[in-house]
């Protein structure tokens, strides 16, 4: 998908993996979109559009984000070495500050 | 044990990412042998990450006013930037038949073993960092990535034989945050290249000599040395329009 910066809040993370750069469209208090890009690892490496999916229209608040992100790993046996769900949720904040 | 041996010398970027997918295909499907693959590109060209976005990442501006090739590859990591004089490599091997680690880590520094044991024959120690870094006289001398399935590990990188730093740096946006955790007053002291290291630049005849030794040693195999198969050359061919396309190079 190609991503038009401006529409778009940008916050970044450096987990030990790898620098997480997201692109969050916020509604309200709200994930209206998320992309995620960097240059970590993950296993598959589709799984970031499913991670995105799983967060539509969630409320803006690390702990619950971290929860869903997590759920989503388990559930697929995502594999992203030196990065967590919480370094992902992290990512997320800090574009929504 | 054998593996191949392939050494393909200067290549276009773009046939190059389909040649390191080809080898990783055909390996899968047991086509192709285990394969240490070394090359050159033929242009200044700068390699994104597979989730790398690439108005963030790059000034592309000052690629397309320099003519420089953006080329995203399949991999995860972080964008490089190349021109003819790294030495540039894939490994495609079943960990099984080698006892590499499942784990990233793991697997991709049993495989960086191989250039550490070439590099002793440089007087040169090299050590691996996690999770993808290998270090010269603590400076960064080869990055790499790596994809897997089933048993099978696809590893590519890249040797700094020489580095243009000030080129690189022009056209990569390096964040700030990145380097701050580390502790390390900018980017570019992290970098170092072989010329430098050694004090002379070396012949990449001989610099690929050493490389072949050190898998040797590190593996317990021999070499055939030989080209791409058939089979490879059409899967590149139908990769090629792929890694050619803004669709995929400018996917986010």
């Amino acid at each position: 998908m190609k991503i038009s910066i401006g529409e778009y809040r940008q916050g970044l993370y450096k987990s030990v993996g790898g620098l997480i750069r997201v692109f969050l469209r916020k509604g309200g208090g709200s994930i209206e979109d998320i992309i995620f890009t960097g240059d970590f690892f993950i296993f598959p490496e589709d799984s970031l559009d499913l991670m995105a999916q799983s967060l539509k229209d969630v409320a803006l608040d690390k702990e619950r984000i971290q929860d869903i992100i997590g759920e989503v790993f388990r559930r697929e046996g995502i594999d992203s070495p030196g990065t967590t769900a919480e370094d992902f949720a992290e990512a997320i904040m800090a574009a929504a500050r | 044990m054998m593996w191949r041996y392939l050494d393909i010398g200067l290549i276009d970027p773009y046939e190059a990412m389909a040649v390191h997918e080809a080898m990783f295909i055909s390996r899968l499907e047991d086509e192709s042998p285990n394969t240490l693959y070394l090359e050159q590109y033929n242009t200044k060209s700068v390699f994104l990450g597979y989730h790398q976005c690439a108005q963030a990442e790059l000034n592309l501006d000052y690629c397309k006013q320099n003519n420089i090739k953006v080329v995203r590859r399949s991999t995860g990591g972080g964008a490089g930037y190349m021109d003819s004089k790294q030495l540039n490599y894939e490994v495609t091997v079943d960990r099984k038949e080698y006892g590499i680690p499942s784990d990233f880590v793991g697997s991709y520094g049993r495989i960086m073993d191989g250039f550490i044991e070439a590099l002793k024959y440089l007087e040169l120690d090299a050590e691996f960092k996690p999770i993808n870094d290998l270090l010269v006289n603590g400076g960064k001398i080869s990055g790499g990535c790596m994809t897997r399935k089933d048993t099978i590990i696809l590893q590519h990188g890249s040797l700094l034989v020489d580095f243009d730093l000030e080129t690189a740096f022009k056209v990569l946006n390096v964040p700030k945050i990145k380097y701050k955790s580390k502790g390390i007053k900018s980017a570019k002291s992290r970098v170092t290249c072989l010329n430098k290291e050694l004090g002379y630049a070396i012949k990449l005849e001989n610099l690929k000599t050493v490389i072949k030794k050190g898998f040797m040693k590190s593996f317990g195999i021999s070499f055939n040395d030989s080209g791409l198969s058939s089979y490879e050359k059409e899967l590149v061919n139908k990769l090629l329009p792929k890694y050619r396309s803004e669709e995929f190079i400018y996917r986010m």
